[in-house]
């Protein structure tokens, strides 16, 4: 009997059940086999073989079609129960919504925020190659770590060493190239973002030409390469290949050198995320012959930057080795030119793509990425995701579970357990699009507003990179699956027959659940808020008062050109923009607050240079300085016109100076004499002044040393009053046109400078104040949720209570006993948590406020007001009811 | 009522034919042998489908032999609705036929 029934082939029938999904598919199939073993019998099992198979293939497309039908007709159903749900549940789903839209924004944000910072430099074609030649270094002077290195460096070491596929020098014309003059024809702009390089740079970066050649554009002097917004911006739209551009190099100590350029070369625009940000590139050509020593001058050091390309598979740590032979060349000549003995000076190969988060040298290009806040900001952006989160899955749990009759039913009418957890899954995946779909929206509304706010240049496209998008796909079903996960893996288990009996009352289960998710809402809510009060406390705190200087009202205007008039006649320059009525004062220096700038003087004691010098920051001042500041003394006086001599023998310093001179108090330091190493004059310290904070309180205040030197003057500070401010910017542009004819008019507000020194505090500040009130109206909309849904629930209960004479406050003292209690909970969460991060966060500052327990008071309370009227107002709508309307029904 | 398409008029003859030996593998073969058409098992069953959703034949679970190895029938027979529809078919093909001799036909072509 066996061998007459001979079975089909294995894989067709495979075949047919994998796409044959309707529930009779066994009478098909059956048919298949009769038909088959029919066949078999009379024309042979290979004939019935060939027959299963054609038939199968003709039969295929039909039941493909048949099934993809069912599938979409299922899912079509799926989706008009969600739909139906969501709208039936309109206020809980725009708060599901909303919730998870300003969660899932701001995650948005925060990665591609972390994803820029952390792939700065990636991008580069063998990026892992390509290495910046840092010096580490420890003289009399101290132990630093340097970004630049000798100019000679680059071309020697390609020279020297084969392991080098190639090497190039970048350099800025001036230490804080801010201003290079450039204009072409009627266009005249300062740009900062101004290079000198070797032609090797578009072989060590692989810099994508738009037009001109890459090996030979830089080759020439005179030659210049721009990115392609600096074209348009200098050309319109025309081809600038072989067009001129002037560029005014103004070096400090050497002639201004005015020369025009060719422009050999478009380039791509610089990308945001890379250390080394250009606009226009200059060949090194011209650098040799502004400065005739370039290639043979290895002791200067400064802002000369040096990478290298090596060949694939070098080994680096035994490459960074061999090139320390050259660092002689710089010992020796620095002993030679000082005198003094260096005592370590080595290369070190940082990897390009490190240098963002990883080098904390002097004299970056840019300031370098902080961990420290990418970490604050993920976990803001992952609690705020997490109140989001918390809001979905309760309002899901306590909606599905007035669903428990559909579930039942659906059981009942067939569906498997799979098919339920699947639908669920599915709603809540749609939410959760929907509401990523609006993240999306608001972050196209918000993100110019952030990228403002941070200073990033981040952009949508940014969501295009697969790492990004995959772990937003993650963060999606996670999402998902965590909303879906009670409705889907809890109330699928139940027995039909239970649920259609009534036997399972909704909202019993998990209401410990519910509990568990308001308290944590409430604890990062609670959190949030302790933070944002202690930021801006702090910043308020480092803003005010304690500065030691008056900020407001301050226009500063930079000189970037014709210094040395500015040098000569400052003076006169002063009154003739006090003329002006609004105009109450003027002052030059060398720098103004707000400005991280290194220069300092060296300084020996009277008569005793063969020691070792110290060394102070020093700010070159006029006679008008600290009263236009308001800068108070300590002791002694401030200079003065009718003093005389003030120029060639005074000197100030600060508080923090007399400390680091070694005097023992402000009136011990008066009269001393020391001579400075930068003009050779010996001049006696006539006052002392108290201590300023002209880079902000976030470090220690610096040692200072003022004198009015000349030679360093570089800013001019108006002193206005608020009246009128247009108008007095005008005047100021008509005078700066007389005195600087051809210079474009720049100027900015003091106070908007400064600011940015706290620039991440700034931030953090505000961007934990919108996420802050964003998680605290999720969550009190949450809360708003729940209570309706818990008022609707015990509706009847109050309704009785009610007509056995309970008030309306009894009724709200009631409903509200509850969700206090949850929310006291959660300030004891989180109080002790956010004394803790907080106390951390403010270590970092050297003057910081104390944590008040104002603060903590304040936060706490403000979240139990919010959770008390989200209560009362649902809770009184239910106590207004009249219970005979309620009751009618039994 | 709408009116069936030539498949479905088929189908339903054919069943209404078979009686009670409708399922399938005969309805299959029925039209294979006597119509020289070779409907496959797909478009058997999509067809069979269209016409019970519209109610024009019912289903009953069958037995099953040990050449289906293990897997039931499906028996269809006719619903009142279907003969109804079945009656307008013929009708229809009986008016529009109607004095048409098939000589005459022939000759015509």
């Amino acid at each position: 009997m066996k061998r007459n029934s001979p079975k089909p082939p294995r894989l067709a029938e495979w075949l047919l059940r994998l796409f044959c999904k309707r529930e009779d598919g066994f009478s098909m199939f059956g048919d298949f086999d009769e038909e088959f073993s029919e066949l078999s019998k009379t024309k042979g099992i290979w004939y019935a073989r060939r027959w299963y198979w054609r038939h199968l293939s003709r039969s295929l497309p039909i039941i493909v079609k048949d099934s993809i039908l069912w599938t979409v007709t299922m899912i079509m159903n799926y989706l008009k129960i969600a739909s139906r749900n969501i709208l039936k549940h309109k206020g809980f789903s725009i708060i599901n919504v909303f919730g998870l839209a300003a969660g899932l924004a701001c995650s948005t944000v925060i990665i591609l925020y972390v994803f820029n910072e952390l792939t700065y430099d990636r991008f580069h074609q063998d990026a892992h190659r390509i290495y910046r030649v840092a010096v580490h270094m420890k003289s009399i002077g101290g132990e630093f770590r340097y970004s630049s290195s000798p100019g000679p460096l680059a071309p020697v070491l390609k020279e020297s060493y084969p392991q080098i596929e190639e090497s190039v020098r970048v350099i800025p014309p001036y230490e804080n190239a801010s201003h290079v003059l450039v204009t072409c024809a009627e266009k005249r702009f300062f740009e900062s973002r101004i290079y000198f390089a070797d032609p090797g740079i578009s072989r060590v970066f692989r810099i994508p030409f738009v037009y001109g050649n890459p090996d030979t554009s830089l080759n020439r002097p005179n030659t210049i390469i721009l990115t392609e917004d600096m074209a348009r911006k200098y050309f319109a739209e025309q081809n600038p290949i072989g067009k001129l551009l002037r560029i005014e190099f103004d070096y400090d100590v050497r002639p201004v050198k005015i020369e025009d350029f060719e422009v050999t070369g478009v380039i791509k625009n610089s990308p945001p995320n890379t250390h080394l940000k250009y606009d226009m590139f200059v060949s090194m050509a011209t650098l040799a012959n502004h400065r005739p020593r370039l290639n043979e001058d290895w002791t200067h050091h400064s802002y000369k930057y040096t990478y290298i390309k090596l060949k694939p598979d070098i080994n680096v740590k035994n490459f960074e080795s061999q090139i320390q032979r050259q660092a002689k060349l710089y010992t020796d000549a620095y002993e030679k030119r000082t005198g003094r003995k260096m005592e370590l000076y080595r290369f070190f190969l940082q990897p390009v793509p490190g240098i963002h988060m990883y080098s904390h040298n002097l004299g970056e290009l840019e300031p370098s990425g902080n961990w420290y806040y990418i970490y604050i900001y993920s976990i803001v952006a992952l609690l705020i995701l997490l109140i989001g989160c918390m809001n979905f899955m309760n309002l899901s749990a306590v909606l599905s579970s007035t669903r428990t009759k559909e579930v039942g039913l659906r059981k009942v009418v067939g569906a498997k357990r799979g098919d339920l957890v699947w639908q669920f899954l599915g709603e809540s995946f749609l939410i959760t699009v929907i509401a990523f779909l609006f993240a999306l929206l608001f972050i196209t509304l918000l993100l110019p507003l952030f990228n403002q706010m941070a200073g990033t240049e981040l952009s949508l496209t940014g969501l295009k990179q697969p790492a990004v998008s995959v772990s937003l796909l993650g963060l999606l079903l996670l999402v998902t699956i965590g909303a879906a996960c009670y409705p889907a893996f809890f109330i699928t288990t139940f027995k039909p027959i239970a649920i259609l009996r009534g036997k399972l009352a909704p909202g019993v289960k998990g209401s410990l659940m519910q509990k568990i998710f308001v308290i944590g809402q409430f604890a990062i809510s609670i959190f949030l808020v302790i933070c944002t009060i202690t930021v801006f406390r702090q910043l308020d705190f480092m803003k005010g008062r304690a500065l030691g200087f008056n900020r407001h009202q301050k226009l500063i205007l930079p000189i970037k050109s014709n210094l040395n008039h500015f040098r000569r006649n400052y003076e006169a320059i002063k009154s003739d923009f006090k003329t002006h009525v609004n105009i109450t004062g003027a002052t030059v220096s060398s720098k103004v607050a707000g400005e991280k700038d290194n220069s300092g003087y060296y300084l020996w004691p009277k008569n005793m240079e063969n020691t070792k010098p110290i060394r102070l920051k020093v700010i070159t001042i006029d006679f008008d300085f600290l009263s236009e500041y308001g800068i108070q003394m300590a002791a002694g006086r401030p200079f003065l016109r009718d003093m005389g001599n003030d120029p060639h023998s005074a000197f100030l310093i600060n508080e923090a100076g007399v400390k680091h001179l070694g005097f023992k108090s402000a009136e011990d330091a008066l009269d001393k004499q020391f001579k400075a190493h930068y003009h050779r004059k010996t001049k006696r310290i006539v006052g002392v002044t108290k201590n300023f904070h002209f880079l902000g309180m976030q470090e220690v205040v610096e040692p200072l040393i003022m004198d009015i030197e000349n030679s360093l003057m570089k800013v001019l500070t108006l002193s206005i009053n608020t009246t009128n401010i247009r108008d007095t910017i005008t005047f100021v542009k008509t005078k700066w046109k007389d005195h600087f004819p051809g210079v474009p008019f720049e100027y900015s507000f003091l106070d908007e400078d400064f600011d940015r020194v706290y620039r991440y505090e700034e931030q953090m500040g505000r961007l934990l104040g919108i996420i802050t009130l964003l998680g605290i109206s999720v969550a009190s909309l949450g809360l708003l949720g729940l209570a309706a849904f818990i008022a609707r629930m015990r509706k009847k209960e109050i309704s009785i209570r009610k007509v056995l004479g309970a008030s309306t406050a009894n009724i709200l003292v009631m409903m509200s006993r509850q969700f206090v209690t949850l929310v006291l909970t959660s300030g004891l969460i989180a109080v002790p948590v956010a004394y803790f991060a907080m106390n951390k966060w403010l270590q970092d500052f050297a003057y910081r406020i104390n944590l008040g327990w104002f603060t903590f008071l304040i936060a706490a309370a403000s979240a139990l007001i919010i959770a008390v009227m989200a209560v009362t107002f649902q809770g009184a709508r239910s106590a207004a009811a009249n219970p005979a309307d309620i009751l009618r029904c039994e | 009522m709408k009116e069936l398409t030539k498949f479905e008029e088929i189908l339903l003859v054919v069943i209404w034919r078979l009686q009670d030996d409708a399922y399938g593998v005969k309805i299959r073969q029925y039209i294979v042998k006597h119509l020289k058409k070779d409907y496959t098992y797909g478009n058997l069953y999509s067809a069979l489908d269209q016409l019970a959703r519209k109610g024009y034949v019912e289903k009953r679970l069958g037995e099953s032999t040990k050449q289906r190895r293990g897997r039931r029938k499906i028996y269809y027979t006719i619903s009142s609705e279907g003969s109804q529809a079945l009656e307008v078919a013929r009708e229809m093909n009986e008016t529009l036929w109607e004095g048409l001799t098939r000589l005459a036909f022939e000759r015509k072509g």
